[in-house]
């Protein structure tokens, strides 16, 4: 298996069959405008603790407390709130990471 | 609970014996609950797509399984590691997940909700189930409080 570093900062790995996978920077991805077509909504559970909620925001996006204090806020607000954009395939690993800290997140078209 | 940092970068976790049974007795139900209904209860088990049933229905089988083990291996690492003098920061946050979990599993029993009242009267059948969602709400928010200084 083969690892190559192309110029759009994505890897494109090649294995013995000759297959090859193209799997994303997920920070450079977040830079690209067509891989921004998914959102990540967490919506507002009165179960959830909000020192929680900000946490996990903090650990998962890499938030600072202001940034996740005011998403969370936005989520006991409004009701909701989006936590992270870009491919589909990055928005659903999102929402995976959110379900498994129990938090309700959805995911849907920009 | 009370939660310590020590020098060696590590946690000590004292909880009480009260403390202990309570959530070695919750977390075999919500264990139970996994094995005996596949986990089906939407606050552990949120959609990923709202109505969009077809993506719904591909996303779940892709993740149901992950999620199930996700959560049981939390519930793992709280029971073992209040027999433990000391904790590692990522047993912490696995501690801090799995009593999220079951606050969630007691809010479904509870069906709370943005209308839900403070507290119920001591007579209704509920209490009880509240009191232990305001215990482990306790332990929670001890934890976060701590791991929040070292984020």
């Amino acid at each position: 298996m083969q690892s190559v570093e192309s110029d759009l900062e994505i890897s494109l790995i090649a294995f013995p069959d000759g297959s090859v996978t193209v799997k994303e920077n997920l920070e450079s991805s977040e830079k690209l405008d067509f891989s921004k077509a998914w959102v990540v909504i967490v919506w507002n559970d009165p179960v959830n603790l909000m020192s929680y909620v900000t946490y996990v925001f903090q650990k998962l996006f890499g938030y600072n407390k202001e940034e996740a204090e005011k998403l969370m806020l936005d989520v006991h607000h409004k009701g909701k709130a989006v936590v992270s954009k870009g491919s589909r395939e990055k928005a659903e690993l999102d929402v995976l990471r959110l379900h498994k800290y129990g938090l309700w997140a959805t995911i849907q078209e920009d | 609970m009370n939660i310590n940092l020590l020098e060696n970068g590590n946690y000590q976790v004292a909880v009480s014996e009260n403390e202990k049974d309570l959530i070695y007795f919750i977390s075999a139900e919500v264990n139970s609950f996994f094995q005996k209904r596949g986990g089906k209860a939407s606050r552990l088990f949120p959609p990923a797509y709202i109505d969009q049933p077809e993506a719904e229905n591909e996303y779940q089988s892709m993740i149901h399984d992950d999620l199930v083990s996700s959560h049981t291996l939390a519930l793992e690492t709280l029971t073992k590691s209040l027999a433990k003098a000391e904790v590692m920061e990522n047993d912490l946050v696995e501690m801090m997940r799995a009593l999220n979990i079951l606050r969630l599993f007691l809010g479904e029993r509870l069906n709370i909700s943005e209308d839900y009242e403070d507290s119920p009267s001591e007579t209704d059948p509920s209490y009880d189930i509240w009191i232990l969602f305001q215990i482990f709400g306790q332990m929670l928010s001890s934890i976060i409080d701590v791991l929040q200084e070292k984020i």
